[in-house]
This record gives C-alpha cells, sequence and structure tokens, in this order.
C-alpha cells in the first residue's frame, strides 16, 4: 500500500477513537438513581423480604462504582442498569410479601369470625329446650 | 497464475464465511432465542396478567426489543444484557401481580366480613322463626287437647248422675254432689260408687295429668269437724278412684272445711250445694295444679 492509504487510514483511526471516547458521558445521574433505588429498597425491608435480589443489586452498583472510578463509562452503564432493576425487584418483591403477610391475616380473621358467629348460632339452639 | 487466483478465491470465501450473516446460527444465540420463547408468555396466565398491567407491558415491551434483536443480529454482549433485563422485568410483573392480588383481598375482607355476619344472622332468624313455629304448633296441640278433654267432660257429665264440670284457670273442675256421702260420714253410697268408676276411666283417658281432690262442708256444725269431714271425704274418693286403676302418684288430697262455699249456706238449697268434692285436672301432661288458697277467688 502507499504512503497515503496508510495515513488516511491512521488518521480514520484516530479520529474513530476519538470520537469512541467523546461520545461516552459518565453516567452520573443514573448512579445516583441507582444509590438511591438501593436505598429505597432497603427502607422496605429488602434485607429480610429480597436478600437475594439486594445484594445483587449492591454487588453491581460496586462494580459499577469501580468502572467509573476507572473511566471505564461504556462499561458501567450496563451494570448500572443491572444494578437498578435488582432494586426494582427487591421493592416489588418487599412490597408483595407485605400485602401478602396482611391478606393472610385477613383470611384468618375472616376464618375466626366465621367460626364464631356460627358457633353461636349452633350454641343458641342448642342451649333452647 | 492460477494458484495465486486460486488462493485468492478461497481467502475471499474464508473472510465472507467469517464476516457475513450465515442461515446457521450459533448454538448459544439459537438458546437464547429458546429462552425468548418460553418467556414469551411472560409466565403467567392471562387473568393475571391484568392484576398489574403496568408492569406487564413493560415487560412484554423488553421482550419486543429482544426479539428485534434477535432479528437484527445484534452484538452478542447487548443481546445478553437485554435479556437479562427482560428475565427481571418478567419477575417484577410476577411480584407485582402477588401484590395486586393480595390488595384485592384486602380491599374486598370488609365486604365479606359483612357477609358473614349476615349469613350468620340470617341463620340465626331462621332458627329463631323455626323455633316459633314450633312453638306455636304445640300451644295449638294444647289447645286442642284441653278442648277435646272439655268436650269428653260434658259427655260424661250426660252419661253419670250428681256431676258437673267446668272448665277454669286451675284446669278442669269435676263437681262431684253430696249425695255421694251418707250424711256426716266419709264412706261412699254403694250407688254412687258407679259415678267414681265412670270419673276414673274419664281420668285414665289423661293418664299424664295431675289430679287435686279438694272436700268442702257447709257450715252446720263444728270448723275443726267439718275440716276433717271435709278432708276424709276427699282422702275416701282417692280410694275409690285408684281402686278403680288411677295412679296414685298423680293424686293429691285437701279438706276446706267450710271454707270457699259456692252458695248462700242459709238454705237447705245452698247448703247442699257447699256440701262438695271438687276433683281438679290439670291442664297439661306433668303442670302442677295451682293451690287455691294462694289464688284470688
Amino acid at each position: 500500500m502507499s504512503n497515503t492509504i496508510l495515513n488516511r487510514v491512521a488518521i480514520a483511526i484516530c479520529l474513530a477513537t476519538l470520537v469512541a471516547c467523546a461520545s461516552i458521558d459518565p453516567p452520573t445521574s443514573l448512579a445516583t438513581q441507582a444509590h438511591e433505588s438501593v436505598q429505597r429498597a432497603k427502607e422496605m425491608g429488602a434485607e429480610q423480604s429480597a436478600p437475594l435480589a439486594l445484594r445483587e443489586a449492591n454487588q453491581y452498583l460496586d462494580q459499577a462504582e469501580l468502572a467509573i472510578q476507572q473511566q471505564e463509562y461504556k462499561k458501567a452503564y450496563p451494570l448500572l442498569e443491572k444494578s437498578l432493576i435488582n432494586s426494582d425487584l427487591a421493592i416489588s418483591r418487599s412490597q408483595a410479601k407485605k400485602s401478602q403477610q396482611a391478606a393472610l391475616q385477613i383470611e384468618e380473621n375472616l376464618e375466626a369470625l366465621k367460626n364464631q358467629a356460627f358457633k353461636n348460632n349452633k350454641a343458641d339452639s342448642d342451649t333452647d329446650e | 497464475m492460477r494458484n495465486i487466483i486460486a488462493l485468492i478465491l478461497t481467502a475471499q470465501i474464508a473472510f465472507l464465511g467469517a464476516c457475513a450473516s450465515t442461515p446457521e446460527e450459533s448454538s448459544e444465540i439459537r438458546s437464547l432465542k429458546q429462552e425468548i420463547e418460553s418467556i414469551d408468555s411472560l409466565e403467567m396466565s392471562e387473568s393475571e396478567k391484568q392484576y398489574a398491567p403496568i408492569a406487564v407491558e413493560e415487560a412484554r415491551e423488553a421482550v419486543d426489543k429482544l426479539n428485534k434483536m434477535a432479528k437484527a443480529d445484534a452484538d452478542k454482549a447487548e443481546y445478553e444484557h437485554q435479556l437479562y433485563l427482560t428475565k427481571k422485568k418478567i419477575e417484577i410483573a410476577k411480584e407485582m401481580v402477588k401484590m395486586e392480588k393480595a390488595e384485592e383481598i384486602i380491599a374486598n375482607s370488609e365486604l365479606r366480613r359483612k357477609d358473614v355476619l349476615l349469613s350468620a344472622g340470617q341463620q340465626q332468624l331462621k332458627a329463631e322463626r323455626q323455633q316459633l313455629k314450633e312453638e306455636r304448633q304445640q300451644v295449638k296441640t294444647l289447645k286442642d287437647q284441653a278442648a277435646q278433654m272439655m268436650d269428653r267432660a260434658k259427655e260424661l257429665q250426660q252419661q253419670v248422675q250428681n256431676l258437673k264440670t267446668e272448665k277454669t284457670e286451675r284446669g278442669l273442675v269435676l263437681t262431684l254432689e253430696s249425695v255421694l256421702f251418707e250424711t256426716g260420714s266419709a264412706t261412699v253410697q254403694s250407688g254412687s260408687v258407679r259415678t267414681l268408676q265412670q270419673v276414673a276411666k274419664f281420668l285414665n283417658e289423661y293418664p299424664d295429668r295431675d289430679i287435686l281432690i279438694e272436700g268442702f262442708t257447709d257450715d252446720r256444725g263444728e270448723e275443726k269437724y267439718n275440716q276433717q269431714l271435709s278432708q276424709q271425704r276427699a282422702q275416701e274418693v282417692k280410694r275409690v278412684l285408684t281402686r278403680n286403676d288411677v295412679k296414685a302418684s298423680r293424686v293429691q288430697t285437701e279438706g276446706y272445711g267450710e271454707s270457699y262455699p259456692v252458695a248462700n249456706n242459709s238454705t237447705p238449697a245452698g247448703r247442699q250445694q257447699n256440701r262438695r268434692v271438687e276433683i281438679v285436672i290439670a291442664t297439661s301432661n306433668h303442670e302442677d295444679i295451682e293451690n287455691r288458697t294462694t289464688m284470688r277467688k
């Protein structure tokens, strides 16, 4: 190949690299979101109700922070997305568990009420003679 | 020259084979696509999806994006990332469905609680109505029995002499006139035994009714004597009845002497009326006869 072609190729590669580097911003807002989401999950009791999802959220967040420190922003984005989706899952799992427990309590109360109400009826009819 | 061309052609084919999209997908892509198919239904029934439409929609969009990526032969890393997110979104949708199902139970609880109380109340009402019906039936039966006994008593009155029948608060009262006894005596006259036998037969038509025999005299003679005589006469009547198969345990006797006259003692007719024995028959089975001394008369 001639020098001119080689030069053009070299320039093209450099430009491409520059463009590639310049288009990735540090994911600061996404990182903040991910932090807040993990916090919210903890507040909703995810440590008891959804420990696995919470742990994954934290692990991905840690990995993302490491990547950001090393300015590997392209790597950081998907890690943050993974962290976020896991804290979302932790939150909805915690909410679901809470509601399910409340519903269970209600079912038990209803059952007890049934027993009481119909037992009273039976008792009345038995004692009348 | 031909060798060089052949070499170039081989290289080109190899090159093409490496870069271009081949109809044969790699096994990794294929298994990922199979996963997509299984999650296409989002792993829940149509009715369940209704509970959390927003979360379900997000999961569905993620699946669609995944399918598009598969068709466009996207970058493997991006593909796997999208698959990861999609699976998680399906999990989230499932949790939301669980939550909403539970919330529905909570929301319905008040209604169901009222329903239970209503049912129990209705059941009780029904039982009470039934009981009332039975009680009314019992009352009717007793009334019918009392009426029937009254009719029989009237028949008896027709059949025998010296007997009067009357329905009172205390029960059915058979009044035996004093001709039953010889004057001043507590022995039943032979002619009147037949009457008492008829009475005994009548009484045994109602074997569970209690009987009270009360003796009375007129005011002629000593009060203490009359008291004793009336008592003896009542007991004598009992003896005759029990000899005629009336159960003794049913029968009680009382003597009231000169007390409770039913007519004026100043005339012979009146005195005759006062000399009597009354047989009180209880209005229903196993019920006690009220003592006349405690009653207003």
